[in-house]
C-alpha cells in the first residue's frame, strides 16, 4: 500500500519536473516567430495609447535636407491589433495643418482619410499602397504602422551582441513574394527590451537595399522607446532620420478624436 | 432687426473667443506665388465684350497670402487674405479668402464668418456641394484651392453620437465666377444682345441659403445625406428683353436633395453620389431661361496600382427631368442639350524621387457630347516650402456649344512658383 503511494508520488514528481523542464526550455528558446510577435507588440502597440511629436529629416545623397514635422496620436482598440492613428502636420509650411487619419485592422486594408486644409476637403484615399514611401521618406506605410506577423515566415539565426547588447538574430521571408519589396529581412532584436536595434532589407535580387537602425532608446513611463531611428537606402544614398519628442503613453485618448470632426477641426489640446 | 441680431451674435461669439484664446499666441503663415498662363490657341477675330482683342495671357498673377491663426482649446481664429497684382489688368487687389471664428462647445463645433465649405465625394464633380466656385480659376490654370472661395456663413456642427449633423446658414449670396468672354472665350447663344447685366438675389432674410448634411460611418462606408435650399449658381438663369436688347443673368430658386457613400472596396476606394436638383421657379420645365430640374449622379473608384502610382476613374451623369417640355420650349437659336449628358474621368498620379517630383494627368471625356478637358501637370518640390508646377489645360470637342467644347480656344500652359512659409 505504502509502496504504491510512493510510486505514484515519485512518478508524479517525475512528470511534473519533466513538464516544468520543457516549459523552462521553451521559455529560454523562443521561436523566431514568437520573438518577432513580441517585438512588434512592443514596437507598434506599447501602452493603451501613444502621443509624440515626430521630426523627420529626409536627406538626399548629396546632403540636401527636407523636413516633415507632425504630431502622431495612436490608440489601440481592444486586443485584436486594431488601431487608430491621427497625424497632424506642422511642417513644411505647404502641408501645414494637413491631417492624415488611419484606421488599421488586422488582416485587411486600412481605412485612410486625408484632410486638405486649403479647400477644407476630407476624403478617403486608397490604402493598398503599403510599400509606398510615407510622406516621401525611406519609411514605407508598412514600416510606420507595422506588417502583419503572419505575412512572413521566420528563422532564428542565432544570438549576437550588437553594440554590447545581446540580441536575437531573426530572418523574415515573405510568404507571398508579391506582398512586399524585400526578399528577406534580417532583424537584430534586443533580448531585454525586444525592440529591433537593426534591420537589413534585401531586394528581390538578394542585394542589401535598406538598413534600419535604432539610434537612441529611452525609457518613457517604464517603456523602452526608440527616440531616434533611421532608415537608409544603401543603394542610392538617401536616408531618413526620425526623432521622437514629447513622447507619452496612456494619455487618455478617446476614440472620437479619430473621426471626421477632428480631421476638420484638430484637437488643440492633443496636437500642440 | 436681423442686422442687430447678426451683429449681436457676432459680438457675443467674438467676446467668447477672446476669453477662450487669451492664453494662446498668434501664428503667421502664408505664401508668395507667381502664376502665369499662356494661351496656345489662336483667337482669330474674337473680341472681349468691350471690343478689345483677346489677350494671349490668361493669368499674370503675383500674390502674397497671409494667414493669421490663433488656436485655443475651445476657440480659434483664422484670417486668410490674398494681396495680388493682375499684370494683365495692371491692377492690384486684395481678397479676404477666409475670416472665421471656431468655437468648440461640448457636442457642438461652431464656425462663424467667411469660410470655404467643401463636401461630397466627386473628383472635380460637385453634386451636393453647391457652395461658390471659381470656374475661371480652374480653366485658366490657378492651383486647385482657388476653385473654391468663401461663403459668409454660420456653420453649426452637432455630434450627438449616433450620427453627425452639419447645418449651414448663408445669409449673403455669392455667385460662381463664370467665364464672361473677357479672357476665356466661351459659347454665346445670343451674340447680338451685347447689353448684359447680372441680378443677384436681394439681401433679404427670405433669401438666406440653408444647407445641411447628416452623416455617419455605416459598416465600412462614410454615408451622408444632403440638403440645400438656395439658388442656381452655374449655369445661371437668363431673362431676355428683346425690345431693350438686354440679357439679364439671374439666380432662380433651387432645392437640392442628395446622398453619398464612400468606402473601401476591392483594395481601393469606392464613391457613389446622387442629387436631385429641384428647379423651384420652373417646375414644369417650360421656361427656357431657367434650368430644368435634374438628377445628377456619380460613381468613382480609386486605388494604388503600384508604389507611388495611384489611379482613379469616375462616371458622372446629368439627366434633364422634363426633357420633352425642354425640347418644346427651346428657342430656335439655342443648341439642344442631350437628355442625359455624361462624362467619364480619369486621374493618374505618379510620384518620383522620394515624392519630390509628381506627374499627374486628369481628364474628363463625354462619350455623348464628344468633348474633353485635360490637365497634365508636373510639380517639383525644390525645398522646404518651395515648389514649382508646370501644366497644361486642353479643352475641346466636336461641337462649339458643349460644356468643354465651347472653351476650345482657351488651351493654355500654366506655370506656378510658390514659396510657403
Amino acid at each position: 500500500m505504502r509502496n504504491k503511494k510512493h510510486i505514484i508520488l515519485i512518478t508524479g514528481t517525475f512528470f511534473f519536473l519533466l513538464l516544468m523542464s520543457g516549459w523552462i526550455k521553451a521559455r529560454e528558446k523562443l521561436s523566431g516567430e514568437e520573438i518577432v510577435k513580441k517585438s512588434r507588440q512592443i514596437f507598434y502597440s506599447a501602452g493603451k495609447d501613444f502621443k509624440a511629436k515626430v521630426l523627420m529629416k529626409l536627406i538626399s545623397k548629396n546632403g540636401k535636407r527636407r523636413i516633415r514635422e507632425l504630431t502622431m496620436l495612436r490608440l489601440n482598440i481592444g486586443e485584436s491589433g486594431e488601431q487608430k492613428y491621427y497625424m497632424y502636420f506642422h511642417r513644411p509650411a505647404d502641408v501645414r495643418q494637413m491631417t492624415f487619419m488611419v484606421w488599421k485592422y488586422p488582416e485587411k486594408n486600412d481605412d485612410r482619410w486625408l484632410y486638405v486644409p486649403s479647400i477644407k476637403l476630407v476624403r478617403r484615399i486608397a490604402a493598398n499602397d503599403k510599400n509606398s514611401g510615407f510622406v516621401g521618406s525611406d519609411f514605407t506605410y508598412e514600416d510606420v504602422s507595422g506588417r502583419e506577423v503572419a505575412e512572413d515566415t521566420y528563422t532564428l539565426k542565432g544570438e549576437e551582441a550588437l553594440n554590447g547588447k545581446p540580441t536575437y538574430v531573426v530572418e523574415s521571408t515573405p510568404r507571398d513574394e508579391k506582398s512586399t519589396y524585400y526578399s528577406r529581412k534580417v532583424s537584430w532584436i534586443d533580448k531585454e527590451t525586444f525592440l529591433p536595434l537593426k534591420e537589413e532589407y534585401y531586394d528581390k535580387r538578394g542585394n542589401l537595399s535598406k538598413r534600419f537602425t535604432a539610434d537612441k532608446i529611452e525609457s518613457i513611463q517604464g517603456k523602452a522607446t526608440i527616440m531616434q531611428r533611421s532608415m537608409a537606402n544603401v543603394q542610392n544614398g538617401h536616408r531618413t532620420l526620425v526623432i521622437f519628442e514629447k513622447v507619452n503613453y496612456n494619455v487618455g485618448l478617446k476614440e472620437d478624436i479619430f473621426s471626421e470632426r477632428y480631421l476638420r477641426n484638430a484637437p488643440r489640446e492633443w496636437i500642440q | 432687426m436681423m442686422v442687430f441680431l447678426r451683429a449681436g451674435t457676432f459680438i457675443f461669439l467674438f467676446a467668447l473667443t477672446i476669453m477662450a484664446t487669451n492664453a494662446q499666441e498668434f501664428e503667421l503663415h502664408g505664401f508668395i506665388q507667381a502664376n502665369f498662363s499662356l494661351r496656345i490657341t489662336e483667337t482669330g477675330e474674337n473680341r472681349t465684350p468691350n471690343g478689345s482683342p483677346i489677350p494671349d495671357f490668361l493669368l499674370g498673377d503675383e500674390r502674397v497670402q497671409l494667414e493669421i491663426t490663433r488656436s485655443g482649446k475651445d476657440a480659434s481664429l483664422l484670417g486668410k487674405i490674398d494681396f495680388f497684382y493682375d499684370a494683365i489688368d495692371k491692377q492690384a487687389y486684395f481678397d479676404i479668402r477666409e475670416a472665421y471664428i471656431d468655437l468648440k462647445l461640448g457636442k457642438f463645433d461652431i464656425r462663424a464668418g467667411r469660410q470655404i465649405i467643401t463636401w461630397g465625394v466627386g473628383d472635380l464633380v460637385f453634386i451636393n456641394d453647391v457652395f461658390p466656385k471659381n470656374w475661371v480659376a480652374l480653366l485658366s490654370g490657378q492651383p486647385l484651392q482657388y476653385l473654391k472661395f468663401g461663403s459668409d456663413a454660420l456653420n453649426i456642427n452637432f455630434f450627438p453620437g449616433f450620427a453627425s449633423l452639419q447645418m449651414i446658414v448663408i445669409p449673403f449670396y455669392q455667385a460662381d465666377e463664370l467665364p464672361r468672354g473677357e479672357r476665356l472665350l466661351s459659347f454665346d447663344p445670343l451674340p447680338d444682345i451685347t447689353n448684359r447685366k447680372e441680378v443677384q438675389p436681394e439681401m433679404k432674410f427670405k433669401n438666406t441659403q440653408i444647407a445641411a448634411r447628416l452623416y455617419r460611418y455605416l459598416g465600412k462606408f462614410d454615408v451622408s445625406l444632403y440638403f440645400y435650399r438656395g439658388f442656381w449658381g452655374s449655369p445661371p438663369g437668363m431673362v431676355i428683353n428683346p425690345d431693350e436688347g438686354l440679357l439679364t443673368f439671374t439666380h432662380p430658386r433651387l432645392i437640392v436633395y442628395g446622398g453619398s457613400l464612400q468606402g473601401a472596396f476591392l483594395n481601393g476606394v469606392l464613391s457613389l453620389g446622387v442629387g436631385y436638383y429641384d428647379s423651384r421657379e420652373d417646375p414644369g420645365g417650360t421656361n427656357p431661361g431657367i434650368e430644368n430640374s435634374q438628377t445628377r449622379f456619380l460613381a468613382g473608384y480609386q486605388r494604388a496600382l503600384s508604389e507611388n502610382l495611384t489611379f482613379g476613374c469616375q462616371y458622372y451623369g446629368e439627366r434633364i427631368q422634363n426633357y420633352s417640355s425642354y425640347e418644346r420650349n427651346l428657342p430656335p437659336t439655342f443648341p439642344k442639350r442631350k437628355e442625359l449628358r455624361h462624362t467619364v474621368s480619369l486621374r493618374v498620379t505618379r510620384f518620383f524621387k522620394y515624392q519630390t517630383l509628381r506627374a499627374s494627368f486628369f481628364m474628363f471625356y463625354s462619350p455623348n457630347e464628344k468633348d474633353y478637358y485635360m490637365n497634365p501637370e508636373i510639380r517639383y518640390e525644390l525645398g522646404n516650402g518651395l515648389w514649382i508646377a508646370v501644366g497644361g489645360i486642353l479643352l475641346g470637342g466636336e461641337k462649339d456649344h458643349t460644356l468643354f467644347g465651347q472653351f476650345e480656344k482657351n488651351d493654355n500652359i500654366y506655370f506656378v512658383l510658390r514659396y510657403a512659409f
